[in-house]
């Protein structure tokens, strides 16, 4: 008797060989590594002990010091949301092709985005440094760098989604491109670019600190200086407040987009 | 054209008088602005985007002043750049055998907690999602570890991981874990929560259990949001992953960090363009992958 | 009756695939023609060759005394489409943006490049769009942000958008396909009422027989591409509209016994 398939034969393949894959890599990653999961959890006693004897309780050891830090490393990320919304928000509409004047600088600046978005922060930190010198300088710069990256290709995307739905007709209005991209794109679109700017913000305060750690300033500097010196009970106190920050700024940012955008 | 549009404006229309006038026979149910024209849209609909729009310039330009913004410093980096570049652009291929181990050990490490963390976030969204926990609270309680766990960095995961096993790519496969975990947990929940509750209902009814629904009706559904969150999530994790030797974990990130340390500039654009095609070359995969998953539908 | 549009031997080509096969029709000023064929069977396409939003092929475009097919610069091509009026399946409003702004819309083909990029409306054309709404019974809602509305006030607002344009020539592709039985009577009386009382030619695109047979005045069948049937409704036969659909008419009759409601 023949067998009944309820999925389709090929939708069946294409996930034994997609899973096939995953296991392979899974292999080779292990036995490169020579990583052992359970190591971890057989050692947990150390881990404890470093949690429980250096880490706790946290100290806040140098509190003028640290709220500079702290006010310095906010400020890095949302100075770079802002300058990177606004330099985006020319680029897209010159890079989108519903928008865009001539078609070839649609590339280029979609390949600008790409390579501002692909190289880590951190990375961009490094090269900066050599131009800027150790500060909050780099730090922001290495922020606005690859926001500008991503919020670029995450607004043409908005752009093009917005115009394929209303373009249509005021084209067949007769409109010309600069008043459909004002009366149209631009109000359709605005909610869209407003959620991606607070999603860039949640992003940027949280690698603010880590640009700050390889030498951007702030309280990532701060943080790895208590590293290096084994003063781990500050460091803690630290890691603390900025996990703090970080989950007040998102449950901010949620409240904004349910209130504000819905 | 312009004429005959003339000659019917003129029979539809009455030729718009002057503003006085406008406003003297207002229309009930109309707005009007200053200068007596009738308004187009209604200012009270929407203060919500303007408002925020006003409270983020007024918010971003004061950071921008609190940042303490280095002017001078500014400028004369700028006036550094040429160097800079000229530096980096002498391409030295010298290290090529370890940069290209180091990238290795990267995406073995990135592959490895991606892995590790899709099984283990998978497991815990099931008792995240409010649809399918076995008890509220352990829901709720979930939910707050989960957030804090995200809250930090994966970088400060493996700083502080690095300390209890040492140095190795373990360090970085578990720092990276935590935060992945916790990620694809909340990523997967809210994917399931988003099974609409009459088809759970509809199952529960014919009198199948928690786990057949699970197979049968969830995860099928939430199929293609868990492909998304795990193209989103492999991509970050090589970002962190890539970057961890800067901390002083191993992987291309120390090879960047070390080379610009001893000035061997060259050396390390070379392992800067590796992680640049590496990273442009998964993007253009998931997005193929993404676009074939679209057309099959 | 004054001939507005006359094509003659249109065709569209996707490389090999032929979507539209030499089709020539003329529409008279205040008639409605309703275009009817399965889906795929080039309607979409036909219309949008008109205002050239699809680049024909092949073929002339007559409309108001200029070859819509020829024009080359983009700013006669406009001047020509303000004067040709679109109405669409899914609307194709600005959901964010107020009933009024919508409606007016229709008037940025008219305005200067500067009041059009600022969206300065002048007094008469409010005027003008506050009638049109009132008209279609829409006046407590002109504040309203177009995403809150119905199906079916939303294309109403459609409507008074492509009026504000003063057309000679009104495109309707599909106009009540996402819209309930209630709404889409109404629509199309409103779209007939306009053909009669402002002596606008209007294109239908339509799937619904029944609808098609209550409201035109003139039904061109489309089958792959192909003009099969060009007459008045009442000679449309059973066998023709199988050979248009390419179906057994009982496959077909659950809309057509509603035709006949429609019709009484």
């Amino acid at each position: 008797m023949r067998k009944i398939h309820v999925i389709p034969q090929k939708q069946k393949r294409n996930t034994l060989i997609a899973l096939l894959i995953v296991a392979i890599l899974f292999t080779i990653a292990t036995i490169q590594t020579e990583y052992q999961p359970l190591s971890f959890f057989m050692n947990m006693e150390n881990f404890w002990e470093f949690l429980l004897v250096d880490l706790f309780p946290p100290q806040l050891a140098d509190p003028p010091t640290i709220v500079e830090g702290i006010v310095q490393t906010i400020s890095m990320a949302i100075a770079a949301s802002l300058l990177s919304c606004v330099f985006s928000l020319i680029l897209a509409f010159l890079g989108s092709r519903t928008t865009a004047p001539f078609q070839p600088l649609c590339k280029i600046i979609r390949f600008l985005a790409s390579l501002q978005r692909n190289i880590p922060s951190m990375i961009w930190t490094f090269i900066l440094i050599m131009a800027f010198g150790i500060g909050s300088v780099v730090g922001a710069l290495a922020l606005f760098i690859t926001t500008c990256g991503f919020l670029i290709r995450s607004f043409i995307e908005t752009i093009d989604e917005v115009g394929a739905e209303s373009l249509e007709a005021l084209q067949s209005v007769g409109a010309s491109r600069l008043a459909i991209i004002t009366q149209v794109i631009i109000p359709a679109s605005l909610p869209g670019f407003l959620s991606w700017l607070l999603y860039s913000l949640e992003v940027n305060i949280r690698s603010s600190t880590l640009v700050g750690a390889v030498g951007g300033g702030g309280i990532g500097l701060i943080m790895m200086g208590y590293i290096k010196q084994f003063r781990y009970h500050s460091a803690m106190g630290v890691i603390l407040l900025i996990a703090a920050v970080v989950i007040i700024v998102d449950l901010l940012t949620n409240y904004l987009r349910k209130k504000v955008l819905a | 054209m312009t004429e005959m549009l003339g000659t019917l404006r003129s029979k539809t229309a009455p030729r718009g008088g002057a503003p006085q006038e406008e406003a003297s026979i207002a229309q009930p149910g109309l707005l009007y602005d200053r200068k007596g024209r009738v308004r187009v849209k209604d200012p009270k609909r929407d203060r919500a985007i303007p408002g925020f729009i006003a409270g983020f310039l007024v918010i971003g330009i004061a950071a921008i002043f609190l940042m303490e913004l280095d002017f001078t410093q500014l400028l004369e980096g700028v006036r550094q750049i040429p160097e800079a570049v000229s530096k980096l652009a002498k391409i030295d291929f010298s290290q090529l055998d370890i940069t290209f181990n180091s990238l290795l050990e990267s995406i073995n490490v990135t592959v490895l907690a991606t892995v590790y963390s899709l099984i283990g976030g998978m497991f815990l969204s099931i008792f995240l999602a409010k649809n399918l926990t076995p008890f509220k609270w352990i829901s709720t309680v979930l939910s707050a570890v989960l957030t804090l766990l995200r809250a930090i960095p994966s970088i400060i995961w493996v700083l502080l991981v690095l300390v209890c096993v040492g140095f190795g790519p373990a360090a970085g496969i578990i720092g990276i874990c935590i935060f992945s975990t916790s990620f694809f947990a909340r990523s997967f929940a809210q994917c399931f929560e988003e099974v609409p509750e009459e088809t759970l209902e509809a199952l529960r009814a014919m009198g199948a259990g928690r786990v057949k629904i699970f197979f049968s009706a969830v995860l099928p559904s939430a199929f293609t949001g868990i492909l998304a969150w795990t193209s989103i999530s492999f991509e970050n994790n090589f970002g962190s992953s890539a970057v961890l030797g800067t901390v002083g974990a191993g992987g291309i990130g120390y090879v960047v960090s070390n080379c610009m340390t001893r000035y061997a500039y060259g050396q390390a654009v070379v392992a800067i363009i590796m992680i640049l095609v590496f990273t442009y070359i998964m993007e253009l995969a998931f997005t193929s992958i993404k676009e074939r998953k679209g057309k099959s539908k | 009756m004054e001939t507005v549009l006359s094509i003659q031997n249109l065709k569209k080509y996707y490389g090999a695939t032929k979507a539209v096969e030499d089709i020539s029709f003329t529409v008279d000023a205040g008639e409605v023609v309703v275009i009817i064929g399965p889906s795929g069977a080039g309607k979409s396409t036909v219309l949008r060759c008109i205002n050239r939003m699809i680049e024909p092929t092949e073929g002339s475009i007559l409309f108001e005394g200029h070859d819509m097919a020829k024009i080359k610069k983009e700013k006669d091509l406009k001047a020509m489409r303000r004067r040709i009026g679109m109405i669409f399946q899914s609307f194709n409003l600005v959901q964010r943006l107020s009933v009024f702004q919508n409606v007016l819309h229709g008037r940025l083909g008219y305005m200067n490049t500067a009041s059009a990029v600022m969206g300065r409306y002048a007094e008469e054309d409010k005027q003008k769009a506050l009638d049109i709404l009132a008209m279609m019974g829409m006046e407590s809602m002109i504040y309203k942000k177009a995403g809150e509305l119905s199906g079916g006030q939303k294309q109403r607002v459609g409507i008074a958008r492509a009026l504000m344009q003063n057309p000679a020539l009104l495109l309707c592709d599909e106009p009540i396909a996402s819209l309930d039985p209630s709404s889409s009577k109404i629509i199309m009386n409103q779209i007939q009422d306009m053909a009669k009382k402002r002596g606008i030619a209007c294109i239908v695109n339509l799937h619904q027989v029944d609808v098609a047979l209550a409201y035109a005045d003139r039904i061109i069948g489309i089958h792959q591409g192909r003009k099969v049937f060009d007459d008045v409704p009442e000679k449309l036969t059973k066998e023709m509209i199988e050979t248009i659909y390419d179906a057994p008419i009982e496959e077909l009759t659950v809309g057509l016994e509603e035709g006949v409601a429609l019709h009484a």
